[in-house]
């Protein structure tokens, strides 16, 4: 049936037939692709529940994911004590905001004063570092610092 | 109550509120299929505008006071509802005789539309099993919008001491509008705070473009037609990334959701004229600029061509102009004035003056960067290539029937412009701002563009027909059914 129209409708119709039809084949063909690889590799099979957040995946091949110590932070450390994040001029800080809100994270860089005696001003509350240079900020000062818990890129500490 | 049931019934409240305001308004009467996605939708948004105008009145959002104007659209939609029925009945008793009457041709074409529909589901429930296994990531969507959406919970409302604080504004997007936000902060009033949970929200939303794409153009393209579409959409490494994984809590896929919505209003209304299908454009196209700044292009854009073509039909009459008014003042403007009177500003601010200083220098380097993400087939297929083909193939073939698209083209197009604009005017550094914007930019118009391909793809499929030379005034009603 759709043979004779075509032919009744001539080689305009054809063309437009042809043209319609190459790009369906085409888009169909990398849709069922993309279709057909996610079955054949497997894709994101975890068997877990509904986690209530982020922290619940914590075992990354690369360990302790950051959003996991902050939100870790944000549970443990006391709302009314200074949180000090040292930070190396990043970003990582905004990340902080969204787990502390209503209590807003401003980092300590690298070019800010730190020492013994903002630890002392701090006592009882709560200090991480992110990023590689900042863990040397802390030598002579660990005494002071109770581990919480580590991430590939910093730690989570108690101020004593 | 548990999370789980606790989301659902928060999404069963927005199926229950858009359900409510369609029967009042009696803008029921679509494929079911349709229905049933553009009635969360737009219960969805009509709850987040409740919100936010309670918010800037000052009033809580407590339960009975949120639920005092539905009652008033649930009483309207039932005396609509019985005086209808008075008048027509509403078929629901005569449906197995509609089956008994029913020729095997359509009982198979029922069997295929039902098929079709269970798919979806299944593609849906695969997307939510999918994003509820992986932790919410996405840099976005935790500084940015669930951020927000968290604010807005545990305040209750929309803290002016947070929109205006500098600190946030550093990296919050603060004039950012709010639908997101709000539909998070009304998800966790159910749920409490469950940040992997809200996921399945864009899962949702996958699912919804799905049905959206396939039955919203129901009797206007064959039905072949449409379940190629479906499978392009289905089979869209974009969607997946945007629906379960890496870039869910992005506001990019619920703009595209509610910018496809708006489009097949629009594509349906232009076919056969109705109320209902001029009026859901519109709300939608509202919908589209209470998602992200850039959805503030494609509303006015949107909002232009409707009035425009009503105006060009002789049919903005005052019913019209009402139905235009009303999600415009009520739903697009309240943020608008609320930023403009507290003096929230965007890191972006187009003028056209940056734009006329900048052109020269950045224009080949902004397109270059936009075509360069489009044209990834691993992300796109080849939606973003096969669109220009075929708009020229169609003008060539048919270039009566193109004129039936032309609008949709025009709000992609004022998209795209938008998109250009924005990045010739940036304050920001050019390639930081391409290689972190411009990648999700492209995917804003994807699911319209997709919805735009079927279309030519179908026109090109239909024989041409003699009545077909009658369609040429674009300010006809250009109908077209198909069996």
């Amino acid at each position: 049936m759709l043979v004779s129209k075509i032919k009744e409708m001539g080689p305009r119709y054809i063309a437009q037939v042809v043209l319609a039809s190459l790009i369906v084949v085409v888009s169909v063909f990398f849709s069922l692709a993309y279709v057909l690889g996610g079955f054949v590799h497997g894709a994101e099979e975890q068997s877990v529940g509904i986690p209530a957040s982020s922290s619940r995946f914590m075992d990354t091949p690369s360990g302790v994911t950051y959003n996991s110590l902050l939100q870790t932070a944000a549970s443990v450390c006391p709302q009314d004590r200074p949180f000090i994040l040292l930070n190396q001029g990043s970003a990582i800080y905004q990340l902080a905001d969204y787990y502390f809100y209503p209590r807003k994270v401003v980092p300590t860089e690298l070019t800010d004063p730190f020492g013994a005696s903002d630890l002392a001003k701090a006592q009882g509350g709560c200090l991480a570092n992110f990023g590689p240079e900042t863990a040397a900020r802390l030598d002579g000062l660990r005494g002071r610092l109770q581990e919480i818990i580590c991430s590939v890129d910093g730690c989570l500490y108690s101020i004593k | 109550m548990g999370p789980g049931l606790g989301f659902a019934a928060s999404q069963l409240s927005a199926l229950l509120a858009g359900g409510l305001m369609l029967a009042a308004l009696r803008w029921w009467r679509m494929p079911f299929g349709l229905l049933l996605p553009a009635t969360w939708l737009l219960g969805t948004g009509l709850l987040a505008a409740q919100r936010l105008l309670y918010a800037q009145a000052g009033l809580p959002w407590n339960t009975l006071l949120l639920a005092l104007p539905w009652i008033a659209v649930g009483a309207l939609a039932a005396w609509r509802l019985w005086a209808e029925r008075r008048a027509n009945g509403l078929g629901f008793a005569s449906v197995p005789q509609k089956w008994a009457r029913q020729t095997r041709q359509e009982r198979l074409a029922m069997f295929i539309e039902i098929t079709v529909a269970l798919l979806i589901a299944v593609f849906t429930a695969s997307m939510i099993k999918r994003t509820l296994n992986q932790p919410l990531a996405g840099w976005d969507a935790l500084v940015m919008w669930i951020f927000k959406g968290r604010v807005l919970y545990q305040t209750g409302t929309l803290p002016l001491n947070y929109f205006t604080d500098p600190h946030y504004a550093v990296f919050a997007h603060l004039d950012y509008p709010q639908l997101v936000p709000l539909s998070v902060a009304r998800i966790y009033s159910w749920t409490g705070d469950q940040e992997v949970l809200v996921k399945v929200w864009w899962a949702l939303l996958a699912g919804v473009a799905c049905a959206g794409l396939y039955f919203g153009l129901s009797g206007l393209i064959s039905r072949a037609v449409r379940i190629a579409g479906l499978v392009m959409l289905v089979g869209l490494p974009a969607l997946m990334t945007y629906g379960a994984d890496g870039l869910v809590g992005y506001a990019e896929l619920p703009l595209a959701v509610y910018f496809l919505f708006a489009a097949i209003f629009l594509y349906r209304w232009q076919s056969k004229p109705t109320a209902a299908d001029f009026g859901l454009s519109a709300f939608f196209f509202a919908l589209v600029g209470t998602v992200k700044n850039e959805g503030l292009v494609v509303a006015l854009a949107g909002f232009g061509i409707l009035v425009g073509l009503a105006l060009l039909r002789k049919e903005f009459a005052r019913s019209r102009a009402w139905v235009a008014a009303v999600p415009f003042g009520l739903v697009l403007l309240p943020w608008q004035i609320e930023k403009w009177v507290v003096g929230i500003k965007g890191d972006l601010e187009p003028t056209i003056g940056a734009i006329l200083a900048n052109w020269q220098d950045r224009l080949d380097v902004v397109l270059r960067n936009l075509i360069f993400y489009a044209s990834d087939i691993s992300v796109y297929n080849v939606i973003w290539l096969m669109v220009p083909l075929l708009v020229v193939s169609v003008l060539i073939f048919k270039p009566r029937r193109w004129l039936a698209a032309l609008p949709l083209l025009l709000v992609v197009l004022a998209q795209v412009a938008g998109t250009v604009a924005a990045f010739l005017a940036t304050p920001h550094d050019l390639t930081w701002h391409l290689g972190t914007a411009a990648a999700r930019l492209v995917f804003q118009p994807v699911l319209v563009l997709l919805l735009l391909g079927t279309i030519y793809i179908g026109m090109l499929l239909e024989p041409s027909t003699s009545h077909e030379e009658a369609r040429l005034d674009v300010s006809q009603p250009i109908a077209e059914p198909v069996g």
